[in-house]
């Protein structure tokens, strides 16, 4: 009996709405699953299998050795320890300068607030990679750079950090990072109610204290949301460093894209895809919880 | 002037030149001898003209126009469905679907460049313009949805009731009332989902075949041939047009949408 | 009498939220009928209900005897008019209204003849190219009025129509509306929280309280006959004391006797009385009526045409007066002794 009522209740109008609308998300259902779980899934098997360099077919699985291969060769652990690093103070940098930039334009700007907003976004529409072209020419030991420093005289010799190394993939990453965070840093201080700043300059508070201790913690929704944006990324970037990165620039990205390419080594490749997707994983666990869903959304 | 503004304008000042600056050099440079300072010949359209005889050049920027018209197209349309059914129904696992749907945005693409390549390889499919077209639109659609699911849930709803007590059963609704209101909506979605696909160089990477979208053309040129960098800087000129056209468009919209 | 709406006890739940609780009502062909209360009491629900928004979690619906269960919204012979008015922005006036017309595929030059007639009945001709933009609230108003009225409804569903605008603009539009429902002759459910506008439209009046109906009657019968304290207060306020009923009067504390017309009889026991205000009268000194007491005026506000006082009486109670102004006596002044006093007839006793 209650059998026989559920199953009528499974049929009501109300479930086959739910059931009829799930329709139009389908589409999208099925191209993240085929496109991105099916792939991302085989790789996680492909990493426990040992492929013949030669044949490229299964020989053994499964085993540990992609992943012990970390370990093993200590100059790839190191280069992922440097990518770690690097992804870290590119995030401070370039979220710090998208910070100064945003509040700027939230406090200091008080006409045309979108048109300045806008010019910082520009760059985006010139394309990744023609900006790290640019830059390829603006470094190195023959650069723009060098070039007009030795031109008016204030060096005598190229300066080496200019030259394509690790400092330049730095440099290069904030410089084309920041502005993509200035957006949802800024929407975040625009939502802060002016009068909460009035009223604590109004109780005696520096602007530093208000800063500190109103203006930040407000902001810190969009902060999040940027640090998310900008740390992923950097920790998989593979096309910078081998632009400006030189020898001593690359990152665990090159490694990856090498084993894939040229190495033919799927099964290390796909371990240490797996390494990479365990610290997204990780980041985007920590900060998911502090920020949302909801957060996300509004900042897009 | 407060010397916190003056501050603020100096680090302001040296923000844009970061980011300006080196865009300005590339096109200098695109008109000069070598490109390297200092200035030889300059003025000189020497490389322009040597571009033209690079066709797989000129041919790039076709195919990424292309890949990135057929990405927003399908990426908008898997957008309103998705933004419609996040911001108006209650589909079941609707929490799942926002979950599934935020992945590919917080995923490295490299992780999706191999994982996808290896998987259509093994598959025994090839890279080709529309192995890039089918990366790009997983790329594009979390974007697009949330942009669309955004609109959708500002859109007031009892417009579309209104147009349902009217006499309009579910689709004309759609067709009549919440599709035109949702226009700028759809024009600043397609506009996100073009500059991703036209920006996008370490996906790209993977898929590409012999057919190259410019980003990957830029990167693999500069990658084997670094001699030919004069003929890139030239090509510059050319992505920077489109670019500057595109940024106006996306500029009006935004204006006419607010 | 023909009935054009029926629910027959519908409840509907949000969840825990009972929004609507066991109501029934007829609405006869023709009626102005009025759903009257508070913010919050289910009102727009009963009418989302009716237009097929919202599906009753028990109880049914007819509308022309036909039960609405299995109906769209888009298939009932209904139109609503939104609290929001819902004006489509990207549409110009005549094809707002013509948008039903449209869909129901009538011809052209009938649709046009008809928006005409329309635009003619609230008396804004000529405003068809208008962007909805470029109105003023009381037109848009008429405009949402007639872009559901035009479809011709077997009901009209009005969801707070005057509700944002000023009270100069709202009292010209009740006129209207009184106006052109006399034209069209169409069922009309009204809902409101503004007892004024119930009162001077309605043919019937169903007041709510948190999701149940407590009295449905004429505005007469709503206003002269409240069955509760709760409708008494909510039509125009009024004097309630509770007291112990006992051969056609009653014994309230802190105050003393009251008459009470015999014909509301009641079994003995514990009652309300209700008295209006404005049925009491006051004055230095005041003979030939059933009830009067003494007291002393401790608030006055002066209103134009009327004055409000309230008076505490010698034994403790307070009551408050309408009295015309100036009266026959001038205004009385705080602090001022006075009497009070109304006939039996208006000692209303409730339940
Ligand atoms: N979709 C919904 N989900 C949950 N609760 C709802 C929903 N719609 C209405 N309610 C609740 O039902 C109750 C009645 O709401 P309703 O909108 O019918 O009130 P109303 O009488 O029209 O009020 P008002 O005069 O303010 O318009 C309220 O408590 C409201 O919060
Ligand atoms: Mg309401």
């Amino acid at each position: 009996m209650s059998i026989k009522k559920s199953f009528r209740n499974f049929f009501t109008a109300q479930t086959n709405s739910r059931l009829k609308d799930l329709l139009l998300v389908l589409p999208t259902y099925l191209w993240i699953i085929i496109v991105f779980f099916i792939p991302v899934f085989s790789v996680l098997i492909l990493s426990f299998a040992e492929l013949s360099p030669v044949t490229r077919t299964v020989v053994n699985f499964p085993v540990l050795s992609n992943y012990a291969k970390l370990f093993i060769r200590t100059d790839y652990a190191r280069l992922l320890l440097r990518t770690f690093f690097i992804a870290v103070t590119v995030t401070a940098s370039s979220v710090l300068f998208a910070y100064v930039v945003a509040y700027f334009i939230a406090f200091r700007v008080l006409k045309n607030k979108y048109t300045v907003l806008f010019l910082f976004q520009a760059p985006y529409f010139a394309t990744y990679m023609l900006i790290l072209l640019a830059w390829r020419l603006m470094l190195g030991s023959t650069g723009v750079i060098n070039s007009l420093l030795l031109y008016f005289g204030l060096i005598s010799e190229p300066i080496k950090l200019l030259g394509y190394n690790l400092f330049s993939v730095w440099l290069v990453l904030t410089a084309t990072w920041f502005p993509w965070l200035i957006l949802p840093i800024f929407v975040s201080l625009e939502k802060i109610d002016r009068v909460l700043l009035e009223a604590s300059d109004d109780l005696g508070a520096s602007p530093i204290t208000t800063f500190l201790k109103v203006t930040f913690p407000l902001s810190l929704p969009g902060v999040f949301v940027a640090v998310l944006f900008v740390f992923i990324p950097t920790m998989g970037e593979f096309i910078a460093p081998a632009v400006v990165g030189g020898r001593t620039g690359i990152l665990f990205g090159n490694l990856i894209y090498d084993f894939f390419l040229k190495g033919f080594r799927w099964d290390v490749a796909a371990a240490f895809t797996v390494y990479l997707l365990i610290i997204t994983f990780i980041a985007v666990f920590l900060l998911y919880r502090r920020i949302g869903f909801r957060k996300l959304m509004e900042s897009l | 002037m407060t010397k916190s503004s003056i501050m603020f304008i100096v680090v302001l000042g040296f923000l844009l030149i970061l980011t300006f600056f080196p865009i300005a050099i590339l096109l200098l440079l695109s008109l000069n001898e070598t490109s390297t300072l200092p200035l030889r010949n300059f003025p000189t359209l020497k490389w322009y003209i040597e571009l033209l005889r690079f066709p797989a050049a000129i041919n790039a920027v076709k195919y990424s126009l292309m890949v990135a018209s057929v990405t927003t197209g399908a990426a908008v349309i898997f957008g309103i469905c998705g933004g419609y059914a996040l911001a108006r129904t209650n589909f079941a696992g609707k929490k799942i679907f926002t979950g599934l749907l935020l992945m590919p945005m917080v995923t490295p693409y490299i992780i999706m460049g191999f994982s996808l390549m290896s998987f259509l390889l093994k598959m025994g499919v090839n890279p080709s313009l529309i192995v890039i077209i089918i990366g790009h639109i997983l790329i594009t659609i979390p974007y697009t949805t949330l942009v669309l699911t955004s609109r959708f849930i500002a859109l007031d709803i009892s417009l579309e009731e209104a147009a349902m007590d009217l006499g309009a059963g579910k689709f004309t609704t759609f067709r009549k009332v919440t599709l035109p209101l949702i226009m700028p909506g759809v024009a600043v979605a397609a506009i996100l989902a073009f500059i991703i696909s036209w920006e996008d160089v370490a996906l790209a990477v993977f898929l590409a075949g012999t057919e190259q979208t410019a980003p990957v053309y830029i990167y693999s040129l500069l990658m084997k041939l670094p001699k030919f960098v004069p003929i890139l800087t030239a090509m510059s000129s050319i992505i920077l047009s489109f670019a500057i056209g595109l940024a106006f468009l996306m500029r009006m919209i935004e204006r006419i949408s607010a | 009498m023909k009935i054009d709406v029926e629910l027959k006890n519908v409840t509907k739940k949000f969840g825990d939220v009972v929004a609507v609780s066991d109501v029934s009502f007829q609405v006869e062909k023709g009626q102005f009928f009025s759903l009257l209360g508070p913010s919050g009491c289910g009102k727009t629900t009963i009418l989302r209900m009716i237009s097929g928004f919202e599906k009753p979690t028990e109880g049914e619906i007819l509308i022309e005897g036909e039960p609405m269960a299995d109906v769209p919204p888009f298939k009932r012979p209904t139109n609503l008019v939104f609290q929001s008015l819902a004006l489509f922005p990207h549409l110009n006036v005549y094809e707002n209204i013509a948008f039903g017309l449209k869909i129901k595929k009538i011809p052209e030059n009938e649709i046009k003849a008809r928006v005409k007639e329309m635009l003619d009945l609230v008396r804004l001709p000529g405003y068809e190219k208008r962007k909805i933009s470029q109105l003023s609230g009381g037109e848009k108003q008429r405009i949402a009025i007639v872009r559901a009225l035009v479809n011709k409804p077997t009901v009209l569903l009005l969801d707070e129509p005057l509700g944002p605008l000023d009270l100069k603009l709202r009292e010209e539009m009740i006129v209207e509306l009184k106006r052109i429902k006399r034209e069209v002759g169409t069922t009309f459910i009204y809902v409101t929280h503004d007892q004024g506008e119930a009162l001077t439209m309605s043919d019937k009046i169903a007041v709510m309280k948190a999701g149940k109906i407590m009295q449905i009657g004429s505005p007469i019968e709503i206003y002269e006959q409240p069955n509760s304290e709760f409708v008494a207060n909510f039509i125009g306020g009024t004097n309630v004391f509770k007291g112990r009923y006992e051969n056609g009067a009653v014994e309230v504390d802190n105050l003393g006797k009251i008459t009470v017309t015999p014909e509301c009889q009641l079994s003995k026991g514990s009652v309300l009385v209700s008295i209006k205000p404005e049925k009491i009268f006051i004055g230095r000194k005041l003979n030939a009526l059933d009830n009067i007491f003494a007291g002393e005026v401790k608030e006055a506000y002066y209103q134009g045409r009327v004055v409000t006082y309230r008076v505490l009486l010698e034994n403790g109670s307070s009551i408050s007066v309408v009295a015309p102004s100036p009266g026959m006596e001038g205004i009385f002044g705080i602090g001022e002794k006075v009497k009070i006093g109304w006939n039996k007839k208006d000692s209303k006793l409730i339940t």
